[in-house]
């Protein structure tokens, strides 16, 4: 057969193999980038170099540590067990002989034990087979059972064999231990003195980055082991994240990169410089108890390493800001329970910076997030630069809250709380929206109140208080009159008249505006009542008046002034609602009241506000006509006469038809409406247009108006608008389409809108209009939220708050305040927020807004810090309901008010008290009578301590005690012969222990000074005993002494004495006290606000329409 | 180059650019496959074609837009001719299309869209669809020349030689393969696989997109009733593709590559892969924003952009617009002008064999015809639905709420 | 470039990168609290404050030491001191025959102002002198009326009277206490462990006219002024030093010296009335 001729291959096999080569190489290159990508994680990048600070911490350490004198003693060890071993070396032979017999006997030992445990399982295998065929009947019992005999003797004989065998093995060791004992001693010392070391080389392994055991254990591939870097991770069960179809529990991995999170020795040198100062002071007080000290000295010290450190940490690596408050084991919430993600929000799951939800505090802080060092490249951060590569993640519903809005976190658990004990901000911030009445055109489900009163006086009596002109001039600028009003400003704001808006229509606008304005104001004075007050009864004093109001307490609730020095500058500008503590805006600003209204209407409000409305805010401070005639005439020259002048535009007919026109064709055709106009006078027209104004602009919302009852507020409900995701959020013409972030804000300042949902809401409220700019919007459609001026803190205040409404409900054994106990406190605290009570009294160590202004802190109205565990319930709620009935300080010029609270809301007040002092409500021991020799020694105690200097015990009549002559008033104190119906048997002898720690700064001087090492009570009278100037007292109190040592010691001993004291007091104390009356003077004149219903009247929407 | 960027931007509106396409894809055939000239009947006719967008160009500027594209790339095609087949030729279309994508990643809108990593394989479609298309057309233009030259096409030169299967074919398998991994490694790791968080029902992303290959599908359902668009008509195309070979018995061009011995079968399947089905995919991938509307590729995709609802069904046009009176009860009445229409439409079939479509009734026979005629009228109903939608806003021909049967 | 090439890259940047993984700088951290709200500003406002609280260091005592003595004036008018209001305790009132005015300002015959707190700002600081400083409270005035005391000093409060005193020390920086004082003769022991460069208030809550006034300073370079209105400086390195001079009614002044060694340095503050 002839061979087949070749035939050609397609292409040349060498170039194909080459191909191949090249493309195999290639393959490989590519799966290694596969591994190396799946391997090099951002996080492991934040492990490192936080190994790498630790190491070099702990090097520092070892540096230290390692000092000469150890290592002197170590040498001196050394030298010590050489001799030890010439020791064992001279008896070489018998040492090798005793070593060789053990060893022996260490083999038999193994030999015997082994043999032991083996028969052992044997026997237990027999015993099975035996239970078996015991229960199964068989035929091979009784062979069983033989066989489990035997092999029980066996055991039984193996075991005696091995306890020979240990027992001739442990002679054999105690013999070679002999010889080595001096050896093994030493190095037991050696390992003493290098504990410290070898501890910290321990911990050096693990953290060591560049070890080989650990380039190993991380070393791809092989980390399944035991890698050193790993996420870290806690798992909440009963805390949920929602995953739109199901709630899975929270898995918080922000552990892996924040690694110093809880613990301490990593904050930031700020953060440690604080601490420092607080546990200081802690210290100085020996407020620490002594078991604890010393741990509290070892804080500081590292403290002060972390504030002197030359490099201060960065983040991620630092410890929580407030470890005492959170994450910390001990804190309120620690981490393993409460995590971090159910505050801060944020992925919990994921470990990548932009995945996990950060979000920048600003533009620059975003760019620099943005920035990343190497492209394509997973990690190894710029740390310095702060630049991670940051995307932001558009698909995360809960996107971390903003540095600055941190406290949002708080609300949706503490959100019932009136106060969140270390969260000042957050409790002004809640506060602020109560006051500010954000709640009144917002609809809040959930809210801590729910009976808020609405934030802005009633104007069914307008036209008594004040005047049209005054009216229309206030409605249109209520900053123009008063810099510090909460009344926000709705009329002439940027996207009406604003720079943006064109002049054509900016022209038409404010013809609106003021035809607007014109018809509320017409509407307002149609329908207000005209009850003729009547003039003050006398001649009025302005200079005492003024001397009124600021002495006996008007001033906690209103300010009196509308210029402030500035802190900086030391010029005087303009006030600013900030510049007062919140409480003293719970009153309107009392400056220019001449200007808004008349005499005889303040007269009458000052004396009885419940007259001219039934649900005023304001107590009644029991004035008597001639005081309220002073105080009316001071208020009448506190004139504005400048804000009169500003012209008023009369209406214009065109823009006043069109609007209502406007209005009318909603419900009838155009033809109609022009009829119906046509039929109506401009009055009515204005009237009719007013009536839509005030439903447009939702004023009903914070004013009882006549024709308005119970319609709902206007505003967007805000229940879960923390958690609305951002595609919801109208930005106007902000955002990158536009290529504009910033604008500037009324007051001139620049403000910039990220687009982010914190930053929409923070522009939302410092400007509210601004997200109409350059839009063209018919005049009805554009935005009508009214503008407070919000400064920016205040604006991040509200957005705070706002940004923590969210739909997140948590687990009720994770929500705040659930006990019994706390939730009588928050009763109490509600109606303590309610009536403004911080505006003169310290509660909970915060408030008395009234302070700055009385010049002499002893006639301060008390602190309430410890009213709960002070005082009785009885007496309490008594004085309540009529402050009248017992005048302990008859001296202070600050008058309690009187509120005319139901009994119920006394009640919870008082039951709220005890709750905050952890006291029953009420206290049986004050019906106990001391024995009679416990009421002498009392009484001398007393004397010696010469207690009698500043109170007095005489028996008075508690509800009008005689004036005492306030010249020297300096030194008065309270009556004694209140106490017993008035303090709690208990409390009152330790609040004479220790009375600077019931309320700091009290004048009640502190008798019993704490031992600065033990913390003990020291006594005065120890001493005093043998000195001459006490020989009567001493010698009257011998007899109830066994000797004199027991005397003295007694003498010595603080709690006894207070105890005899305390016991003398509840002698001379009065038994019973006046029951509170009706509290009301009766009002000036029959009022027809009587025979109206006070309850709101039901909406009429026929009234409203014809 | 602003001005370039509004030109474009206005040609890739749907309509604009759907028409200018089908047209470059008839001209093509015409001027570049079948030789036409200008000068020739159908040459002027395109001509004029284009003329007629430009005056309409004059109240509706978008028209003018396509007229001045269209008469030079007419013009262009026309002058090259069989040469467009040319390799040069190709090459340099080729570097051109690679520059303008290049130019345009400048842009940073066509950027974030185009660079977006699902979006990469669609962009990477465009050039692959254009290129292979352009081969397999070459190879079948000289093929035809050869044929019309009296010739055998390149094919049938070398079929009778004979070649080992390895190495020749194993082997250069199995290189592609390595190749290809290697690609698909780089490509997965260079642009991260984007994934998303959990999905949350209340807040669907906004534009909501289909997979790629379903973007086509999801383009239909702009111009037809859901359960057309995305039940029949995909189910025809299956089943279309699937009855291909039984309806096409031309045993021409079996083995070798041919356009004059198959215009039709040719013709109509790469017009309804190229332009009914790629280039929707195309559009629905980079044309299509926010709220689904339509937005030029340097355009900034603006979720605030609106887009009128003013569609009519026919039956409004007719009895509301046209005889001015309200709407008939009975719907059977009032879709009746609808129902006429599409049955008329139907009829066109039998209408057609007897008529222009004669021989193929004759040389397929009645099933054949029937269904391949169908088939074709089916996938034809899509340009016209288009069509009317644009000029008189047509929202359904047929719209019986009753039964929901909305065609 | 091609996504090959730049993985390519890739491994090489990586070796880099791997070797230097640096730590962090303050620089951009400090930008970023630029950022921050009030909130921040403020705690760190406070941690300054409480930063000054640190303990000093001791310093050497120095050879060639200089002296700065000097004499504080008045100028203009001595105001009318009205008498102290010591009717409410008939013990205090039973002390003095004739009624003792306010020590407010106390002034020589020819303006030597006494009670004016004299120190040196920016000296070094030395640690605290084992002798205790004494406050008497005499015939229900504090004896003396302004005392300077150091950090760390233990300071003596004492009751001479028969009658109930309260010391109430009203400290901004350290912790203000209020002890009584039944006994006579009883004595009570305090420190301060923080600078208080502004004088702080003692008063007794008992007798309302009682006030002194004690700077906590973090060296011994300070004296005050006695009723010849001198005051003396001893022991102080040399040096450029700023003296400050304090009085409860009118404020405080400074001035600058540079001494010499063992230099004797005059200086006179003049307050005006």
């Amino acid at each position: 057969m002839k061979p087949q001729e070749p035939i050609p291959h397609n292409y040349p096999m060498r170039k194909l193999n080459l191909i191949f080569a090249l493309t195999s190489l290639g393959l490989l290159a590519t799966t290694g980038v596969m591994v190396f990508y799946d391997y090099v994680r951002g996080w492991k990048w934040f492990q490192l170099e936080f190994n790498r600070i630790q190491e070099e911490r702990i090097n520092a350490q070892l540096a230290t540590a390692n000092d000469a004198e150890m290592r002197r003693q170590l040498a001196a060890l050394d030298k010590e067990m050489r001799a030890g071993q010439l020791e064992v070396a001279r008896q070489r032979d018998e040492y090798l002989e005793a070593q060789k017999t053990l060893e022996q006997w260490e083999g038999r030992h193994y030999a015997a034990d082994q043999d032991y445990r083996f028969a052992k399982a044997l026997l237990d295998a027999k015993r099975y087979e035996v239970e078996a065929a015991l229960v199964q009947h068989r035929g091979d019992l009784k062979s069983k059972q033989r066989e489990f005999d035997e092999l029980t003797n066996r055991v039984n004989r193996l075991n005696l064999v091995l306890q020979q065998v240990v027992r001739d093995r442990d002679a054999a060791r105690a013999r070679v231990g002999k010889f080595l004992a001096r050896i093994t001693e030493i190095e037991e010392r050696k390992k003493t003195i290098t504990a410290e070391i070898d501890l910290l080389n321990k911990q050096l392994t693990r953290v060591a980055v560049a070890s080989g055991p650990n380039l190993i254990l991380n070393a791809p591939m092989l980390d399944f082991i035991n890698p050193t870097l790993k996420i870290d991770q806690v798992v909440l069960n009963d805390l949920f994240i929602d995953m739109n179809y199901m709630s899975v529990p929270r898995v918080d991995r922000c552990q892996t990169c924040h690694r110093a999170i809880d613990r301490p020795g990593f904050e930031s040198k700020r953060e440690a410089e604080r601490l420092l100062t607080d546990l200081r002071q802690k210290l100085d007080k020996n407020l620490v108890q002594p078991s604890r000290r010393a741990e509290m000295e070892e804080r500081v010290a590292q403290l002060e390493r972390t504030a002197n450190a030359k490099q201060d940490i960065l983040n991620p690596f630092r410890t929580h800001p407030k470890l005492e408050m959170f994450v910390g084991s001990a804190s309120p919430h620690p981490l393993l329970d409460y995590g971090c993600t159910v505050c801060h929000r944020g992925q919990d799951r994921a470990t990548e910076f932009g995945r996990a939800g950060h979000t920048p505090m600003s533009k620059r802080m975003e760019l620099r997030w943005k920035k990343v060092k190497f492209p394509l490249f997973p990690g190894n951060w710029d740390y310095a630069q702060r630049n991670w590569g940051y995307q932001v993640n558009p698909f995360l519903d809960t996107p971390m809250y903003p540095r600055q809005y941190s406290e949002a976190g708080c609300v949706k658990c503490h959100a019932g709380q009136v106060d969140v004990e270390g969260g000042e901000r957050i409790n002004k911030a809640l506060h602020m929206v109560e006051m500010y009445g954000c709640h009144a055109c917002h609809k809040i489900n959930n809210w801590r109140f729910t009976d808020l009163q609405k934030p802005g006086p009633a104007l069914d009596g307008i036209a008594e208080k004040t005047t049209p002109e005054w009216t229309y001039r206030w409605i249109a600028m209520p900053q123009r009159f008063r810099s510090t009003t909460r009344m926000p400003a709705f009329f002439y704001q940027r996207n009406m008249v604003g720079p943006a808006v064109p002049a054509a229509e900016r022209a038409q606008n404010i013809k609106y505006q003021d035809a607007e304005i014109h018809s509320i104001v017409t509407y307002l004075f149609a329908k207000s009542t005209r009850r003729p007050w009547p003039a003050p009864s006398a001649a009025g004093n302005p200079v005492r008046g003024k001397e009124l109001v600021d002495s006996i307490g008007c001033t906690g609730c209103h300010i009196a002034q509308d210029t402030v020095k500035d802190e900086k500058s030391g010029a005087v500008r303009v006030a600013r609602r900030d510049d007062f503590p919140l409480e003293r805006h719970f009153g309107f600003n009392l400056t220019g009241t001449g200007t808004k209204t008349n005499p005889n209407w303040v007269f009458n409000w000052v004396k009885n506000p419940k007259a001219y409305d039934p649900y005023a805010p304001m107590p009644s401070l029991r004035l008597s006509d001639q005081e309220a005639a002073d105080i009316t005439s001071y208020l009448m020259s506190l004139q504005k006469p400048q804000f009169l002048q500003q012209p008023i535009r009369p209406p214009d007919r065109q823009a006043v038809r069109e609007l209502a026109k406007g209005y009318m064709i909603g419900t009838m055709t155009d033809a109609d409406a022009e009829t119906r106009l046509a039929t109506m006078s401009l009055n009515a027209q204005l009237e009719f247009l007013g009536q839509r104004s005030i439903e447009k602009y939702g004023c009903y919302s914070c004013h009882d108006i006549r024709g308005f009852e119970g319609l709902k507020p206007i505003g967007t409900e805000l229940t879960t608008e923390g958690s609305k995701n951002m595609h919801l959020f109208d930005f106007g013409f902000f955002g990158d389409a536009t290529h504009t972030h910033d604008y500037r804000h009324e007051d001139g300042t620049k403000e910039h809108v990220l687009h982010t949902v914190p930053s929409w809401i923070y522009n939302k409220v410092r400007s509210p209009r601004v997200y109409d700019d350059r839009r063209t919007k018919p005049y009805n459609d554009k935005l009508k939220m009214p503008n407070f001026y919000l400064s920016p803190e205040e604006a991040r205040m509200v957005t705070t708050v706002v940004l923590g409404l969210t739909k997140e409900r948590v687990a009720e054994a994770k929500m705040a305040a659930r006990t019994p106990q706390q939730r009588a406190a928050e009763e109490g605290r509600k109606l303590i927020s309610q009536r403004n009570c911080r505006g003169c009294h310290v509660v909970n160590r915060q408030g008395r807004a009234i302070a700055s202004l009385i010049a002499d802190p002893n006639f301060l109205p008390p602190d309430l810090t410890p009213q709960g565990e002070r005082t009785q319930s009885p007496w309490l709620f008594n004085f309540l309901k009529d402050p009248t009935v017992m005048k302990i300080r008859p001296w202070m010029q600050v008058r309690m008010p009187t509120f005319m609270f139901s009994d119920q809301e006394a009640a919870l007040l008082v039951q709220g008290f005890a709750a905050e002092g952890n006291e029953p409500q009420f206290d049986t021991q004050r019906f106990h009578t001391p024995p009679q020799q416990n009421v002498v020694i009392g009484r001398i105690v007393y004397d010696m301590l010469r207690c009698q200097q500043c109170h007095s015990v005489a028996p008075v009549d508690p509800s009008n005690p005689p004036i005492p002559n306030v010249a020297d008033a300096q030194s008065l104190a309270p009556n004694l012969s209140f106490s017993k119906i008035r303090l709690r048997h208990d409390w009152t002898a330790d609040w004479i222990r220790r009375p600077d720690e019931h309320i700091p700064g009290t004048r009640m001087p502190t008798n019993f000074p704490r031992d600065a090492a033990t913390g003990g009570f020291q006594s005065p009278l120890a001493l005093a005993m043998d000195s001459p100037q006490f020989a009567a007292q001493k010698a009257a109190l011998l007899p109830y002494f066994k000797d004199e040592a027991a005397l003295k010691k007694t003498m010595g001993d603080a709690v006894a004495l207070t105890n005899y004291l305390r016991d003398y007091i509840w002698s001379v104390g009065i038994d019973r006290m006046r029951n509170a009356g009706t509290p009301e003077a009766p009002s000036p004149m029959p009022l027809p606000q009587q025979q109206q219903p006070v309850a709101p009247r039901p909406a009429t929407l026929e009234t409203r329409l014809q | 180059m602003t001005f370039i960027k509004n030109f474009v931007n206005v040609l890739s509106i749907a309509s604009i650019s759907f028409i200018f396409l089908s047209a470059v894809f008839f001209m093509v055939c015409y001027f570049n496959l079948m030789n036409g000239r200008l000068k020739d009947k159908t040459g002027i006719a395109f001509t004029v074609f284009g003329v007629i967008c430009l005056i309409a160009g004059i109240w509706v500027t978008p028209l003018l837009y396509l007229g001045v594209a269209y008469l030079l790339v007419m013009w262009g095609l026309a002058k090259l001719g069989g040469r467009l087949w040319d390799g040069k030729v190709g090459k340099w279309m080729l570097i051109v299309g690679v520059i303008g994508f290049g130019l345009s990643l400048l842009d940073p809108n066509f950027y974030s869209i185009a660079a977006k990593p699902d979006n990469v394989p669609i962009a990477a479609m465009i050039f692959l669809l254009g290129i292979f298309t352009w081969i397999a057309l070459k190879k079948a233009y000289y093929n035809d020349q050869a044929i019309l030259a009296g010739g055998i096409p390149y094919e049938k030169t070398e079929s009778d030689e004979k070649l080992f299967t390895w190495p020749d074919l194993v082997y250069t398998e199995l290189l592609c393969m390595i190749g290809l991994t290697v690609v698909m490694i780089v490509w997965s790791v260079g642009l991260r696989a984007p994934l998303e968080e959990a999905a949350n029902p209340t807040t669907s992303p906004n534009p909501a997109k289909a997979p790629w290959y379903f973007l086509g599908l999801q383009e239909m359902l702009v111009y037809f009733d859901p359960w057309l668009a995305g039940v029949v008509l995909p189910t025809l195309i299956i089943v279309g593709l699937m009855a291909i070979p039984y309806i096409d018995t031309n045993p021409k061009g079996n083995g070798y590559y041919s356009f004059r011995e198959r215009k039709w079968e040719v013709g109509v399947f790469l017009y309804g892969f190229l332009v009914l089905w790629s280039f929707l995919i195309i559009t629905g991938t980079f044309l299509r924003g926010p709220n689904w509307s339509f937005y030029g590729p340097y355009e900034y995709w603006d979720p605030n952009k609106l887009e009128p609802l003013v569609n009519i069904d026919l039956s409004e046009l007719f009895w509301v617009k046209m005889l001015a009176m309200p709407l008939p009860k009975l719907w059977l009445i009032r879709e009746a002008p609808g129902l006429i229409l599409v049955l008329l439409y139907l009829g066109l079939a039998p209408a057609l064999a007897k008529g222009p479509f004669r021989r193929f009734y004759l040389k397929m026979g009645a099933a054949r015809y029937y269904v391949g005629a169908y088939l074709f009228l089916t996938m034809l109903s899509l340009p016209i639905k288009m069509v009317l939608r644009w000029l008189f806003n047509l929202k359904y021909l047929v719209h019986i709420q009753e039964i929901f049967l909305n065609i | 470039m091609s996504l090959r090439k730049s993985l390519n890259l890739l491994f090489m940047l990586m070796l880099v990168v791997a070797v230097g993984c640096g730590g962090g700088k303050e620089v951009v951290d400090e930008a970023e609290l630029g950022e921050d709200d009030q909130a921040l500003q403020t705690a760190a406002a406070e941690t300054v404050a409480g930063s000054a609280a640190t303990p000093a260091a001791a310093t050497p005592a120095v050879a060639d030491a200089a002296t700065v003595g000097g004499l504080v004036k008045l100028e203009g008018a001595a105001p009318k001191m009205p008498p102290m209001q010591m009717s409410a305790d008939a013990f205090c009132a039973s002390q003095h025959s004739a009624p003792v005015p306010d020590e407010e300002v106390v002034v020589g015959p020819t303006g030597e102002l006494a009670n004016v707190i004299v120190y040196v700002k920016n000296a070094p600081a030395s640690p605290p002198p084992s002798t205790p400083a004494l406050l008497d409270q005499k015939g229900c005035k504090y004896i003396p009326h302004v005392t300077a005391v150091q950090v760390g000093q233990t300071v003596e409060i004492k009751n001479s009277d028969s009658t109930l005193h309260n010391v109430h020390a009203m400290p901004a920086v350290n912790s203000q206490f209020n002890e009584g004082q039944p006994v006579q003769g009883m004595v009570s022991k305090k420190k301060f462990d923080k600078v208080e460069l502004t004088p702080f208030r003692i008063k007794c809550d008992v007798h309302g006219w009682m006030k002194s006034y004690m700077a906590v300073l973090p060296h011994g370079y300070h004296s005050v002024s006695q009723m010849n209105g001198q005051f003396s400086i001893a022991n102080l390195p040399p040096g450029n030093y700023t003296l400050v001079a304090w009085h409860e009614k009118y404020g405080q002044q400074e001035q600058q010296v540079t001494v010499g060694p063992k230099e004797q340095k005059q200086v006179t503050f003049t307050f005006k009335g």
